[in-house]
């Protein structure tokens, strides 16, 4: 595998969300969305995160749909 | 679009399809407190003319914004989730877009009630949506090197990761916790972990 630099990468890639069942993703729970976004505010990859592709969707969609709402922000020179 | 509703109430037949939205909706912060109950009697209004029903409302209050919008800071949340047919949504939105002292507005399609741990998350912001300091995490948080984002503990994963009742279950990504959860594991995963988390 690639060498990781950044956020430190699971060895065995699993999706937690998976491992923890999750069947929904609240966009408008920002304190566990910011866990899949970087410190600058990007949401991080996948190859990164782990996560499985069904819900990396649904992460990034109620992020996006976060980042309209003023819950998350788009870009942490914005921030605040 | 069948029909909209319009004031003399020309509108045409009624959808028959009743969907479940949810809408959240930020006021200006300079905008009175009392403001907030007006807008949702507005919407009250607009749903129940559609033969729809208001579900739920929640007041979030107010909170800091994660960027500016029109160069204010906080804004004043509410969600509201109702049932209602197409028209009813059309001139929610249309309100919603009109209204000079709505900063951001969002409706959706409600997806059913968010379960498990996701809801302690909610709990544990405080209904009131704040977002508090950065929590100290749990000893056992699997994610060390996790600089992605605050290091929210997951309640479940604090459960998990000791947990010797997971069986099958991919262990703690952690670099330093090699060993899989087996019996001895479980002294073993606070110490490292809580030495690097700390």
């Amino acid at each position: 595998m690639a060498r990781f630099k950044g956020p430190r990468v699971p060895k065995r890639k699993f999706c937690k969300l998976c491992f923890e069942k999750v069947t929904r993703v609240d966009y408008k729970d920002e304190r566990k969305l910011q866990r899949f976004v970087t410190d600058h505010g990007k949401i991080v990859p996948r190859r990164v995160s782990g996560n499985c592709a069904h819900h990396q969707a649904m992460l990034t969609r109620a992020i996006k749909r976060a980042r309209v709402l003023a819950l998350l922000p788009y870009s942490h020179d914005q921030f605040r | 679009m069948r029909g909209r509703l319009r004031d003399d109430g020309a509108g045409q037949e009624e959808s028959k399809v009743m969907r479940e939205y949810e809408s959240i909706f930020v006021l200006d912060p300079e905008v009175e407190d009392s403001q907030v109950d007006v807008e949702v009697a507005k919407i009250r209004d607009i749903v129940t003319e559609g033969s729809g029903e208001i579900l739920e409302v929640q007041k979030w209050g107010r909170r800091k914004l994660a960027y500016e919008v029109n160069k204010k800071k906080e804004g004043i949340y509410t969600l509201v989730r109702f049932k209602a047919g197409a028209e009813v949504l059309a001139e929610l939105n249309r309100r919603f877009r009109l209204n000079e002292s709505l900063l951001r507005h969002l409706t959706v399609l409600y997806e059913g009630p968010i379960g498990g741990d996701v809801e302690s998350y909610r709990e544990n912001a405080g209904s009131a949506g704040e977002t508090t300091g950065s929590p100290t995490p749990a000893a056992g948080a699997p994610a060390t090197g996790a600089a992605a984002g605050a290091p929210a503990a997951k309640p479940q994963a604090a459960a998990a990761t000791p947990a010797t009742a997971a069986p099958g279950a991919v262990p703690a990504p952690a670099p330093a916790a090699e060993t899989p959860a087996s019996a001895g594991a479980a002294d073993a995963a606070p110490a490292p972990e809580s030495g690097s988390a700390e």
